[in-house]
Formats: C-alpha cells, structure tokens, sequence
C-alpha cells in the first residue's frame, strides 16, 4: 500500500460498477462471493484481544448500535470534493495501467499453464487481505444493493450509510 | 412460467412411469447451469439443487423408490435453497431464473416421489420452469421436445412398461446442437430486471488515503476481472463528514 499521507475525518463514498453494463448485471454476485472470501479470512485473522472478540463478534454490535440515535453526530448533507475525486480517479487510472502492463505478460502465462488463473485470483485475494489486515470490511445491504465498508470506525456512521443506500437504490 | 405450456401433463402421461422420472431429471438437469450461474448465496444450495437432479436421474435408472433418510434429507436441502432463492427473488437481479432453476430440481424431485401416480404433473411442471430459466428460447424449447419424443418413439418401438428403467445416457448429449448462448439468456433477464446498480464501497479517512483507495478497488477490480473478464470503473464519489462529540470506541 501506498504511504499514508492526506487523511482526514470522514467516510469517502466510492461507487464502482462494470465497464460492462451486461457483463456487471451478471457477474457482480460473483465479484461480491469473491469478497466475502476475503472478509472470513480477515475476520479469521483479527482477533481484539483486549476484548477477545472477534470482528464477526464486533460487526453484530456495530449492527445493534445502528438502532441507537448515531445520526445526531454526523453532518446530513453530503460534500462534493471535486479535488478527492479527481485525485481517486487519477490514482485508480494509474493502478488500472499498472495491472493492464503486468496483465501482458501474465496472459502468456496462463495460455501455457491453467493452474496459472487460479493461482492468480488466489494471490489477489491474499493482496487484498494482507493490505486490509488492519483495517475491518463489512458487507451490508441486500442481495444486489450490496455496499462493502472499509475502516475501524465505519460502524459509527452506519445510519447515514444506510441512508445513502436507501437514497442509491430508491 | 412459460405463457404456453411445451407440453401437457396429459400428453407426457402417455409415457411409462420411470420415463416420465427420467424426462423430468432431465428438464432439471438442463436447468440446473443456470442455478450455478445466477445464484450467488452459500454455496450448499448450489449442492442441494445437484443433488436433487442427480438423485432423480439414479431413481429413473433404478427404479427405486426414494423413501431413505438421505433422501429426506436432500428434499429438506432442496427446500432451504429453493426458499433461500424465492427471498432473494425480486431483490437482486437473476435471481428469478436461479429461482426457475431450483424449480425444475423440485419438480423432478416431487416426480419421483410421486412417480406412481401425478408425476406427469411434476415433469410438465419441471418443463415449464427449465424453460422460464433459459428465458423460453427456442434452443431449449426444442431440445426439451426432442427428448420428449425421442422418449416416445422408444417406449412404442421398445414395448416399455411401468417396470422399464431409463438410464441418463438414453439421452444422449445435453446439447447436440449446440449449448443455448447465454449471452442471449442475459440480455432477455436484463430486459426484465432492471439494471443492477453500481456497487458502494464506503472507506474512513482517518485510516484510508485517497491513493489507499484507489489501491483497493483496483485490486477489487482484478477480483472482478478474475470472475469475469470485465474491470471496474468508477461511477461517482462524495464524501460525508461527521459534526459533533466524536463516538467513543466501543459505544
């Protein structure tokens, strides 16, 4: 992961989708079972122990807290920040390009081994994990009108997410 | 459900007991590929809807009764998933043809438990919902027909009674002319759902940097590519800030 510089308070809302609209309609089910992999290694991993809890443990509080009145505590209204934005998007185009060029080269790769795609999807996920291992994921909403949560801390703003899901799929 | 049944109860009653299991194993057993595409839930449901077909298609080569307690343990598997994937229903995009799918399982499931009287009801049945979940197109439509009278054509020529078991293979390949393009499939489901929406992922910026950010969805965009073939693009941002006495930990 990058260095860890320009934090601030505050959730950043990331809407993603397929540059596919027919192949999104189909496979993002897949892309969310793909996720939950991802978040039952974590949770296998991070343990508070302090609290000897784990964060499956955690994430069931943080679902029970959502009842209480956390709405109080954060601003209604959303903020645009063209400068965030533009700098996600720069960032993201720039590691998009990164894997198109690596992709090159690991395409031969799996033409001459088909062990080679499992081993690959294996080793992202293992990415993902490892760069989130101190952080908690949390998948919520429906089927379909799913949102991932990223961050310690995200359970707090969990009524307004839940809003913005609301508003996204109304 | 098809608008236009493929073919009545009546007409499939004209065939022997097993053949009648057998072809309604077999509208499951083309259905069931659908269930594995758009059913994205735990995994044992996928298990449960195999394992309903395949236990149809043993009944009709054995001839056997299925009163086990495996038996009843699969329909009570079968049942789960099938209500697993009506609470989806509605929900999610495809789940309605999974639904169709876990359908005909049922159906050729209730064929054999009702083999010695109804199950032309339950194959008719099963014909419908393997139709539904391919979207009524023509390619299965006609293969579904053409194993009803290939079925037919045997059990006159072959004199079969009640007591005559029919194996899998009596069949011969799935699609002998070709798998049905599911492209095709897609493009109707979607035409019925609406578009699925993008998906939202929320991330604290005390702890991520917009760089941090971008690093993720693209390692969740090589999941997706992974799956298939596709790459993420963003589709919108904003950010939301919190006022007041910050929440203590634990609260």
């Amino acid at each position: 992961m990058g260095g860890r510089r320009k934090k601030r308070d505050g959730i950043q809302r990331v809407d993603v989708t397929g540059k596919k609209p027919e192949l999104w309609a189909v496979w993002q089910p897949k892309l969310i079972e793909k996720i939950h992999d991802v978040i039952d290694k974590l949770l296998s991993m991070q343990i508070d122990s302090e609290k000897g809890t784990t964060v499956r443990d955690e994430a069931v509080e943080i679902g029970s807290l959502a009842v209480r009145n956390i709405k109080a505590r954060l601003k209604k209204a959303v903020v645009q920040n063209k400068k965030d934005e533009a700098e996600i998007i720069k960032a993201y185009a720039e590691a998009e390009h990164k894997y198109e060029e690596a992709n090159k080269t690991r395409a031969e790769a799996r033409k001459l081994n088909a062990e080679a795609e499992a081993k690959e999807l294996k080793n992202t996920i293992t990415k993902l994990v490892t760069a989130l291992k101190l952080s908690k994921v949390m998948l919520v909403g429906f089927p379909g009108e799913e949102a991932v949560l990223f961050g310690r801390q995200i359970g707090q703003y969990i009524d307004v997410l839940e809003e913005s899901i609301k508003q996204l799929t109304s | 459900m098809a608008s236009m049944k493929l073919l009545t109860a009546e007409e499939i009653a004209q065939l022997p007991r097993w053949a009648i299991v057998a072809f309604a194993a077999r509208c499951a057993r083309r259905a069931q590929p659908i269930f594995e595409l758009f059913w994205a839930g735990p995994k044992k449901h996928k298990k449960a809807v195999a394992n309903a077909v395949q236990v149809a298609e043993r009944v009709a080569l054995r001839g056997k009764f299925p009163y086990t307690y495996n038996i009843r343990r699969a329909h009570n598997a079968l049942y789960a998933a099938t209500r697993a994937v009506f609470a989806t229903a509605g929900k999610a995009t495809n789940a309605g043809k999974a639904y169709a799918a876990a359908c005909a399982a049922n159906a050729a499931e209730y064929a054999i438990i009702t083999a010695n009287d109804c199950s032309a009801y339950s194959a008719a049945n099963a014909i419908d919902y393997a139709s539904a979940a391919y979207s009524q197109i023509t390619t299965v439509s006609d293969a579904i027909i053409a194993d009803f009278e290939k079925l037919k054509q045997s059990a006159k020529k072959e004199h079969w009674t009640d007591e005559t078991l029919v194996r899998p293979k009596f069949f011969g390949p799935l699609w002998p002319d070709g798998e049905p393009n599911l492209q095709v499939i897609i493009a109707k489901s979607i035409k019925k759902f609406r578009d699925r929406e993008p998906m939202s992922l929320y991330f604290d910026r005390t702890e991520f940097s917009n760089k941090e950010i971008a690093e993720i969805i693209s390692m969740l965009s090589e999941l997706y590519h992974d799956v298939s073939g596709d790459r993420l693009v963003i589709d919108k941002t904003m950010q939301f800030t919190p006022v007041g006495e910050p929440v203590p930990e634990g609260v």
